[in-house]
C-alpha cells in the first residue's frame, strides 16, 4: 500500500549521535564527505571505512536499516562499478573484448568508487536515521541564518520543508483514495502504452492538485489565525544547544579531514 | 465580551453580482457563554466566524472584542491571540510534524520564551488529553484526536474566546464525542467562551444560547429549549430538529398536556412517566 | 443473483511487525434488491470490506462472489466488467471530480466502458435526472462552481451512469448540511425503490441506517458482530452502547419509558413509530404504575 511509505526514517534511540545537535551533525557529515572525496589510496580508504564502521556502531541503529537504505542504490552502484571496471585504461590487462577490458587500475578504481558510494549513502543515512525531520529542519534553518544577509530565506525554507514533511503522508493517502475512486469508475492506470498511461493520469492529477491547493489555502488561513507572521519575532520551544558531544565530534571530523590529506602521501 | 454591531459583509465575486454574506447583523456574546450557531451552508455563519478574529474585516459595521476593534490593524495579533479558531478539516490546520511541535506553533508565533512555551504546550496537551501522543506525527492520529490537537494549539495561546467552525463535520461519532466533551470542559472548567458553528442539533442542545442564521441574518435566537420548540420554522428552513423535540411536537398536537419545549430523552421520560 | 463474501480475511502488511488484520472471517450475502446498512467505527474494517466487493482489494483468504463468480480466482474475469456491475461511491466523492464540465465528468465512467457517444449522452442525462440535477442548465458548467451538495450529486451520478446493479455508498452524507443530507438520502432510497438497485449503505449515523436499511451489519475490529433486521439489531442495546455506535434516539427513549413502567414496545426506530406507540399506550391508559 502507498500508505506504508514513510518519509523521514528516524529510528528512536539514545546514542551519542542521537543526542548530538543537528547542526553539528550536518557539519560533521560535510567534513566527512570532503574527506571521502580526498582519499585516493588504500590507506586513505581503509581509514575512512574504519571511521564509518565506528560511526555506524556508535549510532546503535540496527544494521538492517542501513541495508534497507542501500537497497534502492544497488543498481546504480553496480552500474557505476561495472562501467568503471571496464572503461578504465591501464597497463595490466586481465580480460579484453573489443574495446572493453578489465585492467588492474580499473579494478582498483571500481572498488574505490563502490566503497565511496556505499559509504556516502550509509553515512547520510546515519544523519536521517538518528535525527527527527523536525530537528533536521531546525538545524538547516540555523545553519542558513548567516546567509540571510545575502538573501537566503532561511526561515521560509525551513517552514516549507516542515509543511512538506507534514503533508507528504496525507497526500500519499489521498492519491491512494483518488486512484481507487477512479478505478471504481473504470479508469485503468496499469495498461496501455506510454501516452495512454500519461493520459490516464489526468483523472488522478487534477483532483490531487485541486485538493492540494485547497489544503494550502485552508492551512494558510489556520496559520494566520494562530498569529503566524513569518520568522520575525518568532521564538522556538526547542532551542538548539551545543554540548561537549558536538565539540568532540567536530574535533574528530577535523582530524579525519587532516588525516585524509596526509594519507595521500602514502 | 464580543460586540457585533450592524455587521455587513459583501463578497466581491468577480463576474456575478456582489454577495451579501452577512446582512446588518447585531449580536453580543458574553464572556463565559457557550453559543451554538446553526444554519445551512451559505447562510453566512462561517463568514461571521472569520470576522471574530479579523480573518475578514467588515464591509460595514463593527466587531469589537473586549474594547478592541477588529478593524484596527495595529491590534491584529492581539485579536488573534484573544480569539482562537478551530476549523472543519482536521488535516488542514496542523502545521508541524509532531503533536507537541504543532501545539507550540501558536505560542512560538507570539514570541514567548522557550520555557513558557514548554509549560503552555504541556498544560494544553493535558487539557485535551493528548499528552501521550506528544511525539506522534499528526497523520497517525484519528480525526477526533487531530481535532483535539488543533484545540490544544489554540488554547496554548491562552485565548478568552474560541470559535469552532464546524469542528465535527468530518468526524465519526466517537471523534465528535471527543471534541464535544473537550469543548464543554473548556467552557465549564476554564471559563472559556465557546462559539460553536455546527449542523448537529445534539451539539446545539448543549449550548447556553442557540442562534439560527439564514441569508446573513439571525432568524431565531434563544435558549435551546426556546429555539427547538419552533419545530415548524426549523422544518421549513429544512434544518434538523432534535428527534425528541420533533416527537414532542407531534405528541403535543394529539395530547395537549405534553409541552413543546422538550429537548432531551430524560425530560420526555419524566413527563410521560411522572 | 447476489454478492457473497465467504470466509473473507484481509491482512495489511502480512509477515511484518506491522501486520494488521483488517478483516477476519467475514461471511455476508447481499441479495438482489436488498438495502443493507453497514455500521462501525473508523477502523472497524467497513471501508476495507466494501473495496473487496469490486476487486479494488484482494482478499488474503476467502472468496468474493459476484453473481456466483469468484472474481479473484476465476480465469478470464475482467475487473472492469465487475466494476460495471458493482459501483462504489467513496467518502467525499466530490474529491474525484476532474473534468471541465459536469456532463464530461459524469461521462468518464461510461467512456471507460467503451460505450458509444449516443449511449453515453443518454446515460449522463438519466444519471443527472436521478440525482435531480438539470441536464440542460448544468451540463456545460464546471463541476467546481457548484455547491457542496451538488458536487456530491454529480459524483454519485458519475457512478450511476455506469448503471451498476449493486451500488455501494461509503458515508454519502458526511460533511453535508442537513438539507444536503436529506436530499441525498431520499435519492438513495428512490434508487432502491424505483430502480430496484441493490444498495449497501456504509454509515456511522444510526438514524440514517435505521430509516432505510432492511438489513443491518455491525462491524468491530474487522469482524461482523451483529447482523439482522434493524429492529433486531437495535434490540442489542447494551452491546451497541459498548461499541460506541449507539441506537436511534427514539429507541433509547422507548427503553427508558419501559424501564419506568410504561408498557411500550421497545423495537421502535423512527419518530413516527414512537409517536404512534406512545399514543397507543396513552389512549389505552396502559400505565402500569410501577
Amino acid at each position: 500500500m502507498l500508505k506504508d511509505i514513510t518519509i523521514g526514517q528516524y529510528i528512536n534511540g539514545d546514542s551519542f549521535i542521537h543526542k548530538m545537535d543537528p547542526r553539528s551533525k550536518i557539519l560533521v557529515i560535510m567534513l566527512y564527505m570532503i574527506a571521502l572525496f580526498i582519499v585516493n589510496n588504500v590507506v586513505g580508504y581503509l581509514s575512512v571505512v574504519i571511521v564509518s564502521i565506528v560511526i555506524v556502531l556508535v549510532s546503535q541503529v540496527p544494521l538492517k536499516f542501513f541495508l534497507k537504505g542501500l537497497k534502492p542504490m544497488v543498481f546504480i552502484v553496480i552500474l557505476t562499478v561495472v562501467l568503471q571496471m571496464i572503461m578504465t585504461p591501464g597497463e595490466i590487462v586481465y580480460w579484453q573484448w573489443g574495446f572493453l577490458k578489465i585492467t588492474q587500475e580499473g579494478l582498483i578504481q571500481a572498488v574505490f568508487l563502490g566503497t565511496r558510494l556505499i559509504l556516502l549513502v550509509s553515512i547520510t543515512s546515519v544523519l536521517t536515521l538518528t535525527t527527527t525531520p523536525i530537528s533536521l529542519t531546525d538545524g538547516i534553518e540555523y545553519l542558513l541564518k548567516p546567509f540571510k544577509k545575502i538573501g537566503v530565506p532561511a526561515h521560509e525554507l525551513a517552514m516549507m520543508m516542515t509543511i512538506a514533511l507534514r503533508f507528504i503522508p496525507t497526500l500519499i493517502e489521498e492519491t491512494d483514495k483518488i486512484m481507487k475512486a477512479q478505478s471504481a469508475r473504470g479508469a485503468d492506470f496499469e495498461s496501455g502504452n506510454l501516452i495512454e498511461r500519461a493520459k490516464a493520469l489526468i483523472p488522478l492529477l487534477v483532483p490531487l492538485f485541486l485538493s492540494a491547493f485547497k489544503r494550502a489555502d485552508e492551512l494558510a488561513m489556520a496559520m494566520e489565525a494562530r498569529c503566524y507572521h513569518g520568522g520575525e519575532n518568532r521564538t522556538r520551544m526547542k532551542v538548539l544547544r551545543y554540548t561537549y558531544r558536538d565539540g568532540l565530534a567536530l574535533i574528530a571530523a577535523v582530524l579525519l579531514l587532516i588525516w585524509a590529506f596526509v594519507s595521500k602521501l602514502f | 465580551m464580543i460586540k457585533i454591531e450592524n455587521l455587513t459583509h459583501i463578497y466581491n465575486s468577480g463576474q456575478n453580482e456582489n454577495i451579501r454574506a452577512i446582512d446588518n447583523l447585531t449580536l453580543e456574546i458574553h464572556s463565559g457563554e457557550h453559543i451554538a450557531v446553526l444554519g445551512h451552508n451559505g447562510c453566512g455563519k462561517s463568514t461571521l466566524a472569520k470576522h471574530l478574529n479579523a480573518l475578514l474585516l467588515p464591509t460595514e459595521g463593527t466587531v469589537v472584542i473586549d474594547d478592541v476593534d477588529t478593524a484596527n490593524e495595529a491590534d491584529l495579533w492581539t485579536i488573534r491571540q484573544m480569539v482562537g479558531m478551530v476549523f472543519q478539516n482536521p488535516d488542514n490546520q496542523l502545521v508541524a510534524t509532531t503533536v507537541e511541535e504543532d501545539v507550540a506553533f501558536g505560542p512560538e508565533n507570539l514570541g514567548l520564551a522557550p520555557e513558557i512555551i514548554r509549560e503552555r504546550v504541556d498544560s494544553a496537551l493535558a487539557a485535551v488529553g493528548m499528552t501521550d501522543f506528544r511525539d506522534k506525527g499528526p497523520h497517525l492520529l484519528s480525526g477526533g484526536q487531530k481535532q483535539r490537537v488543533a484545540i490544544a494549539g489554540v488554547i496554548a495561546m491562552r485565548p478568552q474566546y474560541i470559535v469552532f467552525d464546524e469542528p465535527t463535520a468530518m468526524l465519526d461519532p466517537r471523534g465528535r464525542q471527543e471534541v464535544i466533551a473537550t469543548m464543554q470542559k473548556l467552557n465549564r472548567e476554564e471559563g472559556l467562551t465557546i462559539i460553536n458553528i455546527t449542523h448537529f442539533m445534539d451539539e446545539a442542545v448543549l449550548a447556553d444560547r442557540v442562534i439560527v442564521m439564514g441569508n446573513g441574518k439571525i432568524i431565531l435566537e434563544g435558549t435551546p429549549r426556546e429555539v427547538f420548540a419552533q419545530v415548524d420554522i426549523l422544518k421549513e428552513m429544512r434544518l434538523d430538529v432534535p428527534p425528541i423535540a420533533e416527537l414532542a411536537a407531534l405528541l403535543h398536537k394529539e395530547i395537549e398536556s405534553i409541552p413543546l419545549n422538550i429537548i432531551t430523552v430524560e425530560e420526555l421520560v419524566n413527563i410521560l412517566c411522572p | 443473483m447476489s454478492l457473497v463474501l465467504k470466509n473473507l480475511y484481509h491482512t495489511y502488511q502480512p509477515n511484518t511487525p506491522n501486520e494488521s488484520h483488517a478483516l477476519k472471517n467475514i461471511n455476508l450475502t447481499i441479495n438482489d434488491g436488498d438495502f443493507i446498512g453497514i455500521i462501525g467505527h473508523t477502523g472497524s474494517g467497513k471501508s476495507t470490506l466494501i473495496q473487496h466487493l469490486n476487486g479494488l482489494l484482494k482478499p488474503s483468504k476467502g472468496q468474493v462472489l459476484v453473481d456466483g463468480v469468484d472474481i479473484n480466482q476465476t480465469k478470464g474475469v475482467h475487473l472492469k466488467e465487475i466494476r460495471l456491475r458493482v459501483g462504489i461511491v467513496f467518502q467525499y466523492p466530490e474529491h474525484q471530480l476532474f473534468e471541465e464540465t459536469v456532463a464530461k465528468d459524469i461521462a468518464f465512467g461510461p467512456k471507460n466502458l467503451g460505450l458509444n457517444e449516443k449511449e453515453i449522452v443518454k446515460r449522463v442525462k438519466e444519471a443527472m435526472q436521478i440525482v435531480q440535477l438539470d441536464y440542460n442548465t448544468l451540463k456545460n458548467i464546471s463541476p467546481f462552481e457548484l455547491s457542496g451538495g451538488q458536487k456530491r450529486r454529480v459524483a454519485i451520478a458519475g457512478v450511476l451512469a455506469m448503471k451498476p446493479k449493486y451500488l455501494i455508498l461509503d458515508e454519502p452524507t458526511a460533511g453535508l448540511d442537513p438539507k444536503g443530507r436529506e436530499e441525498i438520502l431520499t435519492q438513495i432510497q428512490m434508487l432502491q425503490k424505483e430502480l430496484k438497485l441493490t444498495v449497501v449503505l456504509v454509515s456511522h449515523s444510526m438514524d440514517d441506517v435505521a430509516r432505510f436499511a432492511d438489513h443491518m451489519v455491525v462491524m468491530k475490529k474487522g469482524e461482523i458482530v451483529l447482523s439482522g433486521k434493524p429492529k433486531e439489531v437495535f434490540g442489542h442495546y447494551e452491546e451497541l452502547e459498548q461499541l460506541g455506535v449507539g441506537v436511534p434516539t427514539v429507541t433509547k427513549l422507548m427503553r427508558q419509558l419501559r424501564m419506568r413502567g410504561l408498557d411500550v414496545l421497545t423495537d421502535i426506530i423512527t419518530i413516527e413509530e414512537a409517536k404512534n406507540e406512545i399514543l397507543r399506550v396513552w389512549q389505552t391508559g396502559g400505565q402500569k404504575n410501577a
